[in-house]
């Protein structure tokens, strides 16, 4: 009974076909994707292929690691058929880093492209996103100094390890962002900075602290000239507008446990800055109650060491003032940027939705409740708990 | 003499030789005498032995006449015994002498010359009264002496087994460090013995089979009253006399014979060359077959846990012989498994590889003419031809020739640009791990399943090896082993603990003999085995 | 050819538990959002409840199984009516089922074969299995059991970085009405039908009703703890989207230090139970036809079902007709699994407390 089984098996695994088998230096490996606007309703789609060659052969200078090819069409899959017939080899989407999209389409919303790439499985869902001026420039300025594998580029620069105040998000959580109600998403921002420091005239620019100014305008020299520089509020999934550094901060301070960022605060009129390193031991609490006018407080758990001490404070020697200084300061900016994503920008950008929903029972309930237009007049009250733990390793003398 | 270039010179033919039936059947002259029983004519008898054993033309067997004085007369009689077999001092010292010399026997008046020979002139440990004559001249092939006397309807056999045997050595295969260093070696009567000395115990029994038509191989069956289920034995026994062969020699011989389903690649009846493993296993409630001629002693019935223990598991300690056995486990799972799931993913599904790898892979092929399906194969059947060899080779040549061939071999294809150096990674990894299985019957089945679950890799991904796993498990699934399931303790769950009979556990725990052997009692060990700690000094 | 008590239990919870890998789990969050878990629940009590109720008269059953019942009850003529019906259900549900396995395989690894690719190595196994018999496909499914759950338990810790606690409010989802409702849901435990097929080979036929019990019991556990994972991680108007909810949990777990992509670890789970799943109902549609029609031997029929099977698939064309098909069978299934069960022992029972009077 067996050499029958056994003679029909292997007459059909001949006859079966081998539809998939591609060896791995058939394909040809696109690391990295960028979506511009063309003209015409078409969008102009650029895709970073890596040079295994180059790559793997490990010479000093990686030049021509990536090689990028642009191509204007309608869509992203009808793109790819355009591009295989220039490359010698069928694309490859599985290892894409990142997708970067250009800041005018991101104004008019992006759901139909991430919906399409995440109902094709060919690109992984924990591929990181991005928003940029121009994502072909982006590309094309790209060269990393420290590393060979341009992908290994992309996963480091965007690791929380690496920046600690980091935004980063995938795929899948814009998708779950942009399908799921009353919930809203921050991208980060890529750029390509120039030499020249041009001063753009923005009278609505208010800062927070003496480091919170546009990365754009601060002249950095580099050998690489495409980096991040700042983070974008996205309201479903239409672009709001782009945030600054010091909004960046108090993000990351609300959702999520941060470590160890330094915060400047303006002591005097002479231009005395204290520096903390301020960690966060605990998540913050946040407790929502929903009445006619929803009231949302925040409760943060700061700690922090003293890393630059100017004149005017040492004197004092007094840890629970400096406590005092720093908790002032960032109960009164975290609190103007609360009121202004609530009266500027309308959006839910910090989800206190979340929070909301557990004072209902029922789903019903809450939609007749619309949290979206109860959320513009909201109140805040945000009381930071901070504490001096100590001054490094030297005395406070 | 001048050499005739010109002239043509017959040149002498050459006769060939053709294979044809002999035309002669020449069974004429051997049945000239038939006879049964021993006759009391002692010239019939010796007319009957020169035509069982064609004397004088075989010159092993010796036929030497006498005469003994009894009573007052004379008898003629006559011994037949193999030079060769039986020790010729041993002939002097036990037969020729006592009958010729008749010193120290003073036998009563009046009493039979049968009791008079065998009550007082065979000083043999071993001596027997036979009336079978046919028998009587077999046993002579085995280093028995047969004795006819003139008058008597009786031949006496006597044990003269005296040959040249290898001494108890070290086995050849199966080495321990810690451990008895004792192993079998051809002799019946040695191996029983190593045996009974080890478990000395009243309950352990030797039964006898003979085996083969012609040849009549002596083989023992070993097992313990009282633990052993009857119907295993009887199982046993009952294969073992309904074998319809001429000669069987060895015990591999009559492990094809008996063995539940000769094709399939996993070996069904455990075979070893330690006595220690033998007690072992007979303590928990297993048959031992024992056959003269061969050093191995089969043990049945085998599960395929049994194949992957080595004698030393038990000698360890506990967490050594933990770690020895995962290694051994992964072994196993290398062996059958890195080349196909290699091939799989550079194929089928190259979003499972981490990117660096890629593009280190992707730039190694570069060179690279042939698909990676066909670099696997030529490695995989280099690296057979250097295993092979390697066993032929004499002596100090065989260790260097694996080493050299593999390397020379390895590196030169790789600079040649034939294979890429990850594929001779995989194939050592491969090669290596079959090294590792303790049973060298059972490693051959993983190393012919290998080529299988390559085949089914290149053809469907991880569906064509899930698929070739699927058919091997259910073949393995449906093998019986003398009665006993072939995965006994992990498929067909009926273990009261299972725990302890999949995984190793120490030896002061196992209280339970194996249930799927059904022993007739159950217990070995007390629940608290140690009972030292408990008790008041 | 005797089956263990443990390795019956093990064949039915993996039969059960297979719907898990479809988008069974999504009807439950399509019924009460957030709260799809509770629904779940409540599926599970209430198809329990039904269990002790069928299993109070099958213990007291002298039949070795059920086709043995409904003869002794009803007569041969009923018997072979219901049997032929059976029949044709059976072998129209397993081509339905054999083609959403092979779409869900295409989907995940291997997009450009087509579909008659994976089908052939599915039916392969299937011929297989039914040639080795029941006694192999139980000892199968002991052992792939183990390998299954685990990596089920690894997906779940893997996964459970994305979990965010506020998935699950508001609390009640739609409405209690709603969580009640789940009841309806009971067809997700139809496989435990096959019991009363194999309650003729089991050792001990006393262990027949709580070998149901234990499986119905550790089906739903994994049921409910899937379907509580899934809604953790996934936030309710995104989660109704998804076809397959478990490949979507999959695709979020990270091992990024030695594999790019973990779906593919997760794949065998597919074709395991693709494998177990299919060759189990192939060998219960041969052994129906060989109990109803009181035939000696079917293996010689196992090329012509295979044959029907396989040609019975081109009729689901695209994935409306499938979703069909899929509430027809499986409402048809639940009477023919928890219905006839419970008339024929309770009839069956009537008729011996008569004869014994």
């Amino acid at each position: 009974m067996y050499k029958k089984l056994m003679l029909v098996l292997f007459m059909c695994f001949i006859l079966s076909g081998c539809y998939d088998r591609k060896e791995i230096d058939d394909y040809a490996y696109v690391i990295a994707i960028g979506v511009d606007k063309a003209e015409g309703g078409k969008y102009k789609f650029t895709a970073s292929v890596a040079n295994p060659n180059v790559i793997g052969e490990a010479k000093e200078k990686a030049e021509g690691a990536l090689s990028n090819i642009t191509v204007e069409a309608t869509d992203f899959f009808s793109a790819t058929e355009i591009i295989n017939y220039n490359l010698s080899k069928k694309i490859n989407l599985s290892h894409t880093n990142l997708i970067i999209f250009s800041k005018s389409i991101a104004q008019k919303g992006l759901k139909t492209f991430t919906d399409s790439f995440v109902r094709e499985l060919k690109i992984r869902p924990a591929t990181l996103v991005a928003i940029s001026e121009d994502a072909t420039s982006y590309l094309e300025n790209l060269k990393p100094i420290l590393e060979i594998n341009p992908e290994k580029y992309f996963k480091e620069i965007f690791d929380e390890d690496n920046a600690n105040f980091l935004e980063s998000a995938t795929l899948s959580e814009f998708f779950y962002a942009t399908n799921a109600d009353e919930r809203n998403i921050v991208l980060p921002v890529v750029n390509v900075v120039d030499d020249k420091n041009e001063k753009k005239d923005d009278a609505e620019d208010k800062t927070y602290n003496e480091n919170d100014v546009e990365l754009t305008k601060l002249p950095i020299k580099s050998g690489n000239k495409s980096m991040i520089t700042g983070i974008a509020f996205f309201a479903d999934d239409k672009l709001i507008s782009t945030g600054t550094y010091a909004e960046d901060v108090f993000h990351s301070f609300i959702s999520k446990k941060t470590g160890k960022i330094s915060y400047t605060v303006n002591v005097s009129e002479k231009n005395d800055n204290l520096v903390v390193s301020m960690t966060e031991f605990k998540r913050p609490k946040i407790k929502v109650k929903c009445e006619k006018i929803p009231k949302i407080s925040v409760e943060l758990f700061v700690d922090c060491e003293v890393v630059y001490l100017p004149e005017g404070i040492s004197k004092s020697k007094d840890s629970e003032k400096i406590s005092k200084i720093v908790q002032d300061d960032l109960n009164k900016n975290i609190k103007l940027y609360l009121e202004k994503t609530s009266k500027t920008l309308k959006c839910d950008i910090e989800n206190f939705s979340k929070y909301a929903k557990r004072n209902f029972l029922t789903y019903k309930d809450w939609q007749a409740y619309n949290w979206k237009e109860k959320y513009k007049n909201a109140d805040f009250f945000v009381d930071a708990e901070v504490n001096v733990v100590k001054f490094g390793i030297l005395e406070n003398d | 003499m001048r050499k005739n270039i010109f002239l043509y010179k017959k040149r002498e033919e050459k006769v060939d030789f053709n294979l044809e039936y002999d035309s002669k059947t020449g069974k004429e002259c051997e049945e000239e005498i038939k006879l049964t029983k021993v006759n009391s004519d002692v010239r019939l008898n010796k007319k009957y032995a020169q035509n069982v054993f064609s004397l004088p033309k075989n010159a092993d067997i010796v036929l030497r006449d006498f005469k003994i004085h009894a009573n007052g007369k004379e008898y003629s009689a006559f011994l037949l015994a193999c030079d060769g077999l039986a020790g010729s001092d041993t002939i002097n010292e036990c037969i020729l002498k006592p009958f010729m010399y008749m010193k120290n026997s003073h036998p009563k008046e009046n009493m039979k010359l049968e009791d008079i020979i065998f009550e007082t002139l065979l000083p043999q440990a071993q001596a027997k009264k036979i009336t079978d004559i046919n028998m009587l001249c077999e046993l002579v092939n085995f280093g028995f002496g047969a004795v006819f006397a003139d008058t008597i309807e009786v031949g006496f056999l006597i044990d003269l087994k005296r040959w040249e045997h290898r001494p108890v050595n070290a086995p050849q295969n199966e080495k321990v460090i810690l451990g008895p260093h004792e192993g079998f070696n051809e002799m019946l009567r040695t191996n029983t013995g190593l045996i009974r000395k080890t478990i000395n115990n009243s309950n352990l029994i030797m039964e006898n089979v003979e085996l083969g038509k012609k040849s009549k191989t002596i083989a023992s069956i070993a097992y313990i009253k009282g633990v052993t289920n009857e119907n295993i034995v009887n199982e046993v026994k009952f294969r073992c006399k309904n074998i319809n062969a001429d000669y069987i020699f060895t015990s591999q011989d009559l492990e094809q014979f008996i063995e539940d389903n000769p094709f399939s690649p996993s070996p069904q009846i455990l075979s070893t060359e330690r006595p220690d493993r033998v007690c072992k296993a007979l303590v928990q409630g297993k048959v031992a077959i024992i056959v003269s001629g061969s050093p191995n002693v089969l043990v049945v019935p085998a599960t395929f846990l049994d194949f992957t223990k080595t004698a030393e598991d038990e000698y360890l300690r506990y967490p050594y012989a933990v770690l020895i056995r995962i290694i051994r486990l992964l072994a196993i799972f290398l062996t059958l498994f890195a080349s196909a799931i290699f091939i799989a993913v550079t194929n089928y599904h190259q979003d499972l590889i981490l990117t660096d790898i890629l593009f280190s892979i992707e730039s190694s092929r570069k060179l690279v003419p042939f698909p990676s399906i066909i670099e696997i194969i030529l490695m995989e059947l280099a690296f057979e031809l250097i295993k092979e060899a390697g066993v032929r080779v004499p002596g100090p040549i065989g260790q260097t020739l694996g080493i050299v061939g593999g390397i020379i071999l390895g590196q030169a294809a790789v600079e040649a640009n034939v294979v890429s150096p990850i594929m001779i990674i995989i194939v050592a990894v491969t090669g290596l791990s079959s090294y590792i299985i303790p049973n060298y019957s059972f490693s051959f089945a993983f190393r012919i399943l290998r080529f299988a679950y390559i085949f089914g890799a290149s053809v469907g991904g991880f569906l064509g090896i899930l698929t070739v796993f699927f058919m091997h498990l259910t073949v393995l699934f449906s093998l019986k082993s003398f009665g006993v399931s072939y995965t006994s303790p992990i498929a067909p769950k009926n273990a009261k603990n299972p725990i302890v009979s999949m995984f190793i556990v120490p030896l002061w725990k196992k209280e339970r003999r194996p249930e799927y052997l059904k022993p007739e009692s159950e217990f070995k060990q007390g629940k608290i085995s140690r009972e030292w700690m408990y008790k008041k000094r | 050819m005797k089956i263990a008590s443990k390795d019956a239990t093990k064949l039915i919870t993996i039969l059960i538990v297979s719907k898990i890998l479809f988008s069974d789990i999504n009807i439950f969050v399509k019924g009460s959002m957030s709260a799809s878990y509770l629904e779940a629940i409540m599926c599970a009590l209430v198809s329990i409840a039904f269990f002790l109720i069928i299993s109070c008269f099958f213990k007291k059953s002298k039949c070795a199984d059920i086709f043995e019942a409904i003869e002794f009850s009803f007569g041969r003529k009923i018997k072979i009516f219901a049997g032929t019906l059976f029949l044709i259900l059976i072998l129209s549900y397993t081509a339905l089922i054999l083609k959403l396995y092979t779409d869900a395989i295409l989907t995940i690894a291997y997009p450009n074969s087509p579909a008659f690719f994976v089908m052939f190595f599915i039916m392969l196994t299937m011929v297989f299995s039914a040639y080795a018999g029941i006694g192999t496909i139980t000892k199968f499914s002991s052992v792939c059991v183990s390998v299954m759950l685990t990596l089920l338990a690894i997906l779940y810790i893997l996964a459970s970085k994305n979990i965010d606690i506020t998935n699950i409010f508001p609390v009640l989802g739609n409405g209690a009405g709603n969580i009640l409702m789940g009841a309806k849901n009971i067809f997700m435990y139809n496989e435990i039908l096959f019991l009363f097929f194999i309650s003729g080979f089991l050792e001990k036929r006393e262990d027949a009703p709580k070998i149901g019990l234990k499986a119905l019991i550790y089906s739903s556990v994994i049921i409910v703890v899937s379907t509580l994972f899934y809604t953790l991680c996934i936030p309710y108007p995104a989660s109704k989207l998804f076809n397959m909810p478990l490949l979507q949990l999959a695709s979020s777990t990270d091992v990024s230090f030695f594999l790019q992509r973990s779906e593919g670890i997760f794949f065998l789970l597919w074709i395991f139970s693709s494998f177990l799943y299919l060759g189990a109902t192939f060998y219960f549609s041969l052994y129906t036809f060989k109990r109803t029609f009181d035939s000696s031997d079917i293996k010689a029929l196992i090329p012509s079902f295979i044959v029907t099977v396989f040609s019975s698939t081109w009729f689901f064309k695209n994935t409306k007709i499938i979703e069909n098909y899929y509430i027809i069978f499986t409402s048809l299934f639940v009477i023919f699994s928890f219905l006839v069960p419970l008339i024929a022992y309770i009839f069956e029972n009537i008729k011996r407390r008569r004869k014994n009077v």
